[in-house]
């Protein structure tokens, strides 16, 4: 199991805890979690393909940004015209790839409310939404993992898309 | 109950109200305002919030939701009384009007804010069709971790809804993409962010006790 599954799971676990009284912070290190799950899937996904290097591997995963990664999971859902990622993606971005970008967007806002407001209050549903929003986006990930888009998404996301000089 | 219909209707009413009401104008006196709404009191009517449920603000304050639900219930009982076939009297005008500029108050952020319409019409769209398993959805502007604006959109689930459950997941994802779609059509400067909660769990919060 790698890194990845193993979070996701873990966020499933902390999610159905305690199912019927779960705490707040059950529901906030799940959220958490799940975003770090999906992180740690597209990272790993993105250096093992960079290099068969383990040691550089472990380098090039810590030079991800946050930032940069969720803007360009913003700049593949909502591209500015014109825009030249058709020709990077061979073509409108997919649902699965969509999926993936929505839930990465979604779940790395959840994840710093999690773990810094203290005024939020996480519902059950919420959190388990969340959770399974994180495990649909690993699988719309593995449908797609293959493929050329797939390919330029990870670029766009370690490079950022900022690498990408609209016309 | 929905809060979309609520809104509606409550727009719907204000704008039979002289716009000096709306904004709350120093130079009225309730006096005034009772005797020129007395002939005009088409906005003093049950219907105006037929559809109010405090459950749908799930993301107001408490405090600002018990404001709106005891406006709320201090108009109905005016408007109740209004015979159909007769206009209402100057009291009853006097005893609702103050009731219901409360209620616009509260609801300020959802008539008048920013892009207020406009977000709710890219909302409402993608959540067309789906009244059956989420009957209502609350909305507000806000800014995510980035400091950029956004919108944090709550879809409210039936209970027996799974939301945990692949099929559900399924569903959910074309309302997002739809609400993302409609706000980049509308060209709104915000990025929307969906959340769900749960009938009971509204409940819970709202009333401080399991249903």
């Amino acid at each position: 199991m790698t890194l990845a599954e193993e979070l996701l799971d873990t966020a499933r676990h902390l999610v159905n805890r305690n199912r019927s009284r779960p705490t707040q912070a059950d529901l906030r290190r799940a959220v958490s979690t799940a975003y770090y799950a999906l992180f740690h899937l597209l990272v790993g996904d993105a250096v093992d393909r960079m290099t068969p290097d383990e040691s550089v591997r472990a380098e090039l995963a810590r030079a991800f940004e946050h930032r940069e990664m969720r803007k360009a999971c913003q700049g593949v859902l909502t591209p500015p015209q014109p825009s030249p990622l058709p020709l990077l993606f061979g073509g409108p971005v997919g649902a699965e790839l969509s999926q993936v970008a929505t839930a990465f967007v979604y779940l790395q806002d959840e994840r710093h409310r999690a773990d810094y407001d203290r005024g939020r209050h996480f519902d059950r549903a919420d959190a388990r939404g969340t959770v399974a929003q994180a495990g649909k986006a690993f699988e719309a990930w593995a449908v797609v993992r293959s493929t050329p888009a797939a390919q330029a998404f990870l670029a766009l996301l370690f490079f950022g898309l900022k690498s990408v000089k609209t016309r | 109950m929905s809060l979309p219909r609520f809104l509606e209707a409550v727009r719907a009413a204000a704008g039979f109200l002289d716009p000096v009401v709306w904004t709350d104008s120093p130079h009225q006196n309730g006096a005034d305002l009772a005797r020129s709404l007395a002939g005009a009191d088409i906005w003093l009517t049950p219907a105006a919030v037929r559809d109010f449920d405090p459950d749908d603000f799930v993301l107001l304050s408490p405090e600002e939701r018990d404001r709106l639900a005891d406006a709320v219930s201090r108009f109905r009982a005016v408007a109740e009384d209004v015979p159909g076939d007769k206009p209402a009297t100057q009291e009853q005008v006097a005893e609702a009007l103050p009731q219901f500029l409360t209620i616009l108050e509260v609801l300020k952020p959802y008539l008048t804010g920013p892009h207020a319409t406009e977000i709710k019409r890219a909302i409402w769209r993608a959540w067309s069709g789906s009244e059956s398993w989420i009957p209502t959805f609350d909305f507000r502007t806000d800014v995510d971790w980035a400091g950029d604006p956004c919108v944090r959109v709550v879809l409210v689930l039936n209970d027996d809804v799974d939301v945990e459950s692949s099929e559900v997941q399924d569903r959910l994802q074309p309302i997002r993409m739809g609400i993302l779609r409609n706000f980049q059509q509308a060209k709104l400067p915000y990025w929307p962010y969906v959340s769900v909660t749960s009938r009971s769990e509204v409940w819970e919060r709202t009333h401080g006790v399991e249903r």
